[in-house]
């Protein structure tokens, strides 16, 4: 950012040379090791920036037991791509606005890069964003998963998400004389 | 699917939804609808009392109104007795949106206000109505915010949804709520009562945005707590041609979008006259940005000759609103971000550096 302020290329490449610097290796349970972004690593998991900021990160990759590399990968590859969408001064505008929703909708990028995983690759980043402290991918890929069950009956969501009903019959029956009137049926 | 060697859990029948924690099922439940939200109880034993401490009830009548799709008719039916079917439908909906919103708010409430280990406080409680619903009294809505208030929300997110305004007394409805941080009102008339008790009702108030409002006779938005304040689309409700004082001296960020008449033949929102706003006191110091957009103001001044406005008294009336608008441009003149836009030319400051540094 001081010398070469001229060419953005040259800016890039200069980057890709002080990957070191830039970067935080992390290692995932089966022993992959993936670089991400620290900026963005810190400002998007309140874990590993309690990690970076306490000197704990390991230069030969910091050990993340809890986390698969597939699910890793894709926490790394969130990371990366929210490192390269930095609110413009165009969004610092649009950003004067309301929201009542404890919650931000997706952005259409964040949308696209929960679609295209598989149903236990959803849950696998589910678990380790919540393992990070991720809170705006947490919100991301809950809103996936509400999507999948917004409209549909509890029978369904049953089958969707393999759910196992283990009430009797009088039991359901009960529970459903209890709140009739959150089960009116057409 | 790039070199799936490893993977996860197998896919042989897991349930990864009933596994994840509470936290996280609450997170996902937050975004659906409450009717839904309450029929998760019978998924299954763990899933049974969840909806007792969902962080949003959020009632809406769409949600009936989706599942109460038109049955298979045939062509023989006459007329008017399908139109009698879909009338009794529409007060099925009703109906049924009412029993639930009563019966869910009446849990809610009651667990709110034992203390015994009872639930936290939802975080949202967000009403959306339109006109389906309205005919059902407007003692109903007014129970509902009530009832709402009573749970102790950080939000409050009222809507109704059909254009014209509804009126309700919130004053009276408003228990007041010490833990609401954030508002929105959409279509309401908003009554004088009500603004003067902003400040009692609401002493957490950060987050304040009026969409679509009609003030009757109000002429102050006064929070003394207030942070984040938009103002869109409101209008007078009568002919008065007075301005609309905000007094925010925590103001950080406020958006004003300003509807602009530039003939007799207006939509209805635009109101018969312009509202314009003045910002009273001294320049909240911890203002920040502020965007205010005129809609319309561009074409009419690009439309109409020069010799015809002279005499339009609503020229004058328009050119009273430039007026409003300079004196608040000025007043604002201490954020760091401001944005005026349709006018025919949006002007930018970006005054400070620090804020706007990218490049």
């Amino acid at each position: 950012m001081e010398v070469d302020k001229g060419k953005g290329e040259a800016e890039e490449t200069r980057k890709v040379a002080e990957a070191d610097r830039d970067t935080v290796t992390l290692k995932s349970s089966d022993g992959k090791l993936f670089e991400v972004s620290k900026e963005a690593a810190a400002r998007l998991s309140t874990v590993l920036a309690g990690m970076i900021a306490g000197g704990s990160i390991d230069d030969n990759g910091t050990d993340l037991k809890q986390i698969g590399s597939e699910a890793l990968e894709n926490v790394v590859d969130y990371c990366n791509k929210h490192a390269n969408s930095i609110p413009s001064a165009a969004l610092i505008s649009s950003s004067i606005s309301f929201n009542t929703a404890p919650f931000k909708e997706p952005e259409e990028w964040e949308r696209k890069f929960v679609d295209r995983l598989s149903h236990d690759a959803l849950f696998d980043l589910v678990e380790a964003a919540n393992f990070l402290g991720m809170e705006r991918l947490l919100d991301v890929t809950c809103h996936k998963i509400s999507e999948m069950m917004k409209g549909k009956s509890p029978d369904q969501i049953r089958e969707v998400f393999n759910i196992k009903n283990d009430y009797t019959k009088e039991e359901l029956e009960e529970i459903r004389q209890e709140l009739a009137w959150a089960f009116y049926d057409d | 699917m790039e070199g799936s060697g490893g993977g996860g859990g197998g896919m042989a029948g897991g349930d990864r939804l009933s596994d994840l924690p509470d936290s996280l099922l609450h997170c996902i439940l937050s975004r659906l609808g409450s009717r839904q939200v309450v029929q998760t109880c019978v998924l299954s034993r763990q899933w049974r009392h969840l909806w007792r401490a969902a962080w949003t009830i959020d009632l809406d009548d769409r949600e009936f109104l989706s599942t109460a799709a038109p049955a298979d008719d045939t062509g023989d039916v006459v007329v008017a007795l399908y139109h009698h079917q879909q009338t009794q439908k529409k007060e099925n909906v009703s109906d049924r949106f009412e029993d639930l919103a009563d019966n869910l708010l009446f849990h809610r409430a009651a667990a709110a206000s034992s203390s015994s280990a009872s639930p936290p406080p939802p975080d949202t409680f967000r009403l959306c109505i339109g006109d389906q619903t309205t005919h059902a009294r407007q003692t109903n809505q007014a129970r509902w915010v009530r009832r709402g208030l009573l749970c102790s929300p950080a939000a409050l997110d009222f809507r109704y949804r059909d254009g014209g305004s509804f009126v309700i007394d919130l004053a009276a409805a408003a228990p007041g709520c010490p833990r609401l941080t954030r508002m929105r009102l959409d279509n309401v008339i908003l009554e004088k009562s009500f603004m003067e008790q902003l400040d009692a009702l609401f002493p957490a108030l950060e987050e304040l945005h009026l969409n679509g409002c009609s003030f009757s006779s109000v002429v102050q938005i006064a929070s003394a707590t207030v942070q984040h304040h938009a103002v869109d689309r409101c209008r007078k409700r009568f002919d008065v041609q007075h301005v609309v004082n905000i007094v925010a001296p925590r103001l950080a960020t406020l958006r004003l979008a300003i509807p602009f008449c530039r003939s007799t033949n207006v939509p209805r929102h635009c109101g018969p006259t312009f509202t314009g706003y003045s910002l009273r006191g001294a320049p909240p110091p911890s203002l920040a940005g502020a965007s205010v957009h005129v809609a319309d103001a561009g074409r009419y001044l690009d439309v109409r000759p020069l010799h015809g406005l002279i005499l339009d008294p609503k020229f004058v009336r328009n050119m009273a609103l430039l007026d409003s608008l300079r004196q608040l441009l000025l007043s604002l003149s201490g954020a760091t971000f401001l944005e005026l836009s349709g006018l025919r030319s949006v002007v930018r400051h970006a005054v400070a550096p620090p804020a706007v540094s990218c490049h």
